[in-house]
């Protein structure tokens, strides 16, 4: 060899001289060794000490690097030497992704307050399992095993809040190897998309939800029969189902927005998802499609198309006597009435959704009708029903203990009441004779009401009912909200307070 | 007693360049270069001196006289940039020979890169590390492994007393450390060695660098030696994959989109410039060396394997080819890229033919430029 390598100790192979003897090694210390320790003590003792160390296992490399590196370290030092690389990217490619997120958003945010993915050993462990179990089916080709593999570590994490993001990678790497399957025809390239799309959907990404699971869907309608879940649905009604729901997310965040333009769109995706609830074969979910999209079209004014869809829902509510669903569709069936005019459709369906919920026991539902009936009455100007209903809802709520329906049907049964008794009060001031003067201070004075008593004959035709037109209807809402703050515990009290306010007003 | 030769100065010793025994040969092109034997003075000028040696002319002249203080400073400051220059250009050199399997010849560079950092660092430095690390290279390519291992030791120990030590060292300490136990025939400890090498790359630099890639191709030949074929097959196709992927990159940078292209043909007045003149490879010259010997390597693997996948030889003929066209060898280029097409014929993959008949498009246009 023409180049010698050069030494690494200076001294030890010194530097030729010129004839010059070599110096002794210097500072190399002699081993220490029980033999040339001197006095009997210090020999003791270093017997004693080598005897401890040949005790001691002798530790190679690897030991050390055990109690020297991290856990993750070691980790992926298994990882490799076994020769697992694809999984040691994915852990340090997903363990840096979780850490620049966490940079990106800053020590003051909440992600600093939850623990890294690469502290938590035993979910370290639970991927080490599951990966190298897939890139050792990778391997071979096995691509259903790594399907699995991965599919179980993402179901794993689903039940941790922390960890979504890593389900998301797992269900999303899944559809990827699914991908490649080719033997089962698709089968498992659905799956995938369908929880890929549910990844998306919880995040919120509703728009690549429904790219996936229409993606589904294709591959589903494919296979109509044959492929059927462990619960015993088929694939096609599935998919047909999840599009609904997101079809359905959509509709509503665009109707949302009130802009023209996601108006449009937002009935075309609601329509959509009515059409994907028929083709589920399922009642109850077309019912609720087509009240929603009953309820968009309403929104948008066009009263008919929504009645049409209302009524759908009516009718599938009826057939599985859905009885909720019934009052619902009574309900928005009646405003739609109302808003068009027809007083008498509404008061119709509102009477029947009364009835309804008078028979079945739902209070809840059931005061809320009798609510909405009051309204309507009270508009129409039938103010003896109004009291009648506003009364209903007002004791159900308060025997509910709902103190805000119970706040507002107060205040809206007072009004009634004051409504009512307004005609005659009106008559009492035309007909002005002695005893109806004698009656309005009466009733300035100590409340009783004794209007409802007939006025004596003295000027003829005096006895007639003045009409008064209904008050508008739209503003009682707002200014009983303001009145109930000064609420008193009598409801009697209530309503005549009200009928002073309002007879103040008129005279 | 001390014996002077008669015609050196009292006092002055000089030393061959190579093995620091008494010289009687100098350099006629420094004169501050003394070699015992002519045997020396070729291997060092082959090695190393060819390219220094006017720097060493400049770094070992007799220190001028100098009036004042400033003077004396910078002229100090001037020699250590200069200093260091030349470990950094001796170390890159050594490390381009080692990849191309000249190891004796690295020796007398990282020689000289190691007496360099000393004089500018000190002993047992961090800096130190990476001489010392070729070094123990060249001697595991010259099959000295007890040498091998003293230098890797040195190293070693260097690099366990420096707490702070770059993850770029390590990992490049580890696979030193695995090539000696794999030329020892220790794949176990080899193993271990790589897979420490493989995570400390990863860390500094990402699972998918070109740094990293090194790391795994010596795993996958340990694996390979081992009989385990899938797993090397594996590793062998994460190195193609990070290769193929990043001297695309390069060729995309560097190339002039289709409109700058039309654009250049409508100025027909205009000098027609040499359009990939200035293309660089974006690597340094150790790295293109490391290139040509890993993907060659691979590519001989693949091409003797009975029951390879089309794709994998395909893929590594095509990143063959865009690694000598980015090195400027247009011929052997396409002679990859036609192997590749034969290869890919049996792939069904449209982006990846796409892809190559695109670069061989690129090959026959920079063919006619030059």
């Amino acid at each position: 060899m023409a180049a010698t390598l050069p030494p690494i100790n200076k001294n030890r192979n010194a530097v030729p001289s010129y004839g010059k003897p070599r110096p002794p090694p210097g500072g190399r210390l002699e081993p220490i060794s029980p033999a040339n320790a001197k006095g009997r003590r210090d020999r003791l003792a270093m017997e004693k000490s080598t005897a401890l160390r040949n005790q001691m296992p002798i530790l190679k490399k690897k030991d050390i690097a055990k109690f020297r590196n991290s856990y993750k370290h070691n980790l992926c030092l298994d990882m490799l030497t076994e020769g697992f690389h694809l999984f040691f990217c994915e852990l340090v490619n997903l363990i840096r992704q979780q850490m620049e997120k966490r940079e990106a958003a800053g020590p003051e945010s909440f992600l600093w307050t939850k623990p890294v993915l690469q502290d938590q050993t035993e979910k370290l462990d639970m991927m080490k399992v599951h990966l190298t179990e897939a890139e050792a089916a990778n391997r071979i080709g096995d691509f259903a095993k790594e399907y699995k593999a991965r599919y179980d570590l993402a179901q794993f994490f689903k039940a941790s809040e922390d960890d979504q993001w890593l389900v998301d990678h797992f269900f999303t790497t899944c559809l990827n190897v699914a991908s490649k399957v080719e033997t089962d025809g698709g089968k498992m390239q659905a799956e995938g998309h369908c929880n890929v799309g549910l990844c998306h959907q919880n995040n919120g990404l509703y728009g690549e939800a429904a790219k996936h699971f229409e993606a589904y869907h294709k591959l589903a309608s494919e296979n109509k029969e044959d492929w059927i879940t462990s619960s015993g649905v088929s694939y096609y009604t599935d998919s047909c189902i999840k599009l609904y729901h997101i079809y359905t997310i959509i509709g509503t965040e665009l109707g949302r927005t009130g802009e023209e333009e996601d108006a449009e769109a937002s009935l075309e995706t609601l329509t959509k998802a009515l059409e994907m609830a028929k083709c589920s074969l399922d009642k109850k979910l077309e019912g609720e499609s087509s009240y929603t999209l009953g309820m968009a079209y309403q929104k948008h004014n066009q009263l008919d198309t929504a009645l049409t869809h209302l009524f759908n829902f009516y009718e599938s509510c009826q057939g599985d006597s859905n009885s909720e669903g019934i009052g619902r569709a009574c309900d928005a069936i009646a405003k739609i009435y109302a808003r068009q005019g027809n007083k008498e459709k509404s008061v119709e369906f509102l009477k029947r959704f009364v009835e309804l919920t008078e028979k079945t026991g739902l209070e809840k539902e059931y005061c809320l009708a009798c609510h909405n009936l009051g309204n309507v009455c009270n508009s129409v100007g039938t103010y003896d029903e109004a009291t009648e209903y506003f009364s209903k809802a007002y004791n159900i709520s308060r025997a509910l203990g709902d103190p805000d329906s119970t706040n507002v049907n107060r205040v809206q049964y007072g009004i009634a009441m004051a409504h009512r008794m307004m005609g005659k009060f009106a008559n009492h001031v035309v007909v002005g004779d002695k005893t109806c003067m004698s009656r309005l201070v009466e009733w300035k004075s100590v409340r009783t009401d004794e209007f409802n008593k007939p006025i004596p004959d003295t000027v003829p035709g005096a006895a007639q009912h003045v009409m008064i037109p209904p008050p508008p209807p739209a503003e009682e809402k707002e200014e009983s909200k303001e009145e109930a703050v000064e609420d008193s515990e009598d409801p009697g009290v209530r309503e005549e307070g009200d009928g002073q306010t309002e007879g103040a007003a008129e005279s | 007693m001390d014996i002077n030769p008669l015609a050196n100065p009292k006092g002055v010793k000089l030393l061959c360049e190579l093995c620091q025994i008494p010289a009687f040969l100098q350099c006629k092109f420094c004169n501050v270069t003394y070699y015992c034997s002519l045997e020396h003075q070729k291997a060092d000028w082959i090695g190393i001196h060819e390219k220094i040696c006017d720097r060493l002319a400049f770094l070992r002249q007799p220190v001028p006289f100098l009036a004042s203080r400033e003077d004396r400073e910078r002229r100090q400051k001037e020699v250590q940039v200069k200093k260091i220059e030349l470990i950094e250009m001796t170390r890159t050199l050594a490390q381009k020979m080692l990849f191309e399997g000249k190891h004796e010849e690295a020796v007398p560079a990282a020689m000289q890169s190691l007496r360099y950092s000393i004089e500018v660092y000190g002993v047992s430095t961090i800096e130190l590390v990476p001489s010392y690390l070729i070094l123990g290279e060249a001697s595991v390519g010259l099959g000295k492994l007890t040498q091998a291992e003293e230098y890797l030791a040195k190293a070693d120990w260097t690099v366990l007393k420096t707490p702070d030590c770059s993850r770029a060292i390590q990992s490049k300490l580890y696979r030193n450390l695995g090539l000696l136990y794999a030329a020892k025939g220790d794949f176990p400890e080899a193993l271990n060695n790589f897979a420490d090498d493989i995570y400390h790359a990863s860390e500094e630099f990402g699972t998918d660098d070109i740094r990293t890639a090194g790391g795994y191709f010596h795993m996958g030949n340990v694996f390979f030696r081992q009989g385990k074929m899938d797993v090397a097959d594996s590793l062998y196709r994460q190195v193609i994959n990070i290769w193929y992927s990043h001297l695309a990159d390069v060729l995309k940078s560097n190339t002039p989109s289709e409109e700058e292209l039309a654009q250049s043909r409508t100025r027909i007045l205009g000098p027609v410039k040499g359009m990939f003149e200035e293309m660089g490879s974006g690597l340094d010259e150790a790295q293109e060396a490391e290139a040509v010997q890993i993907l060659n390597s691979i590519h001989d693997i693949r091409e003797h394997q009975t029951t390879r996948l089309p794709q994998d030889l395909a893929q590594a003929c095509h990143a063959l080819a865009m690694l000598y066209f980015v090195l400027g060898d247009i011929k052997k280029a396409k002679e990859y890229g036609r192997k590749a097409i034969v290869a890919s014929d049996q792939v069904k993959d449209d982006d990846f033919s796409q892809s190559l008949v695109e670069f061989m498009k690129l090959c026959e246009r920079q063919g006619t430029v030059n």
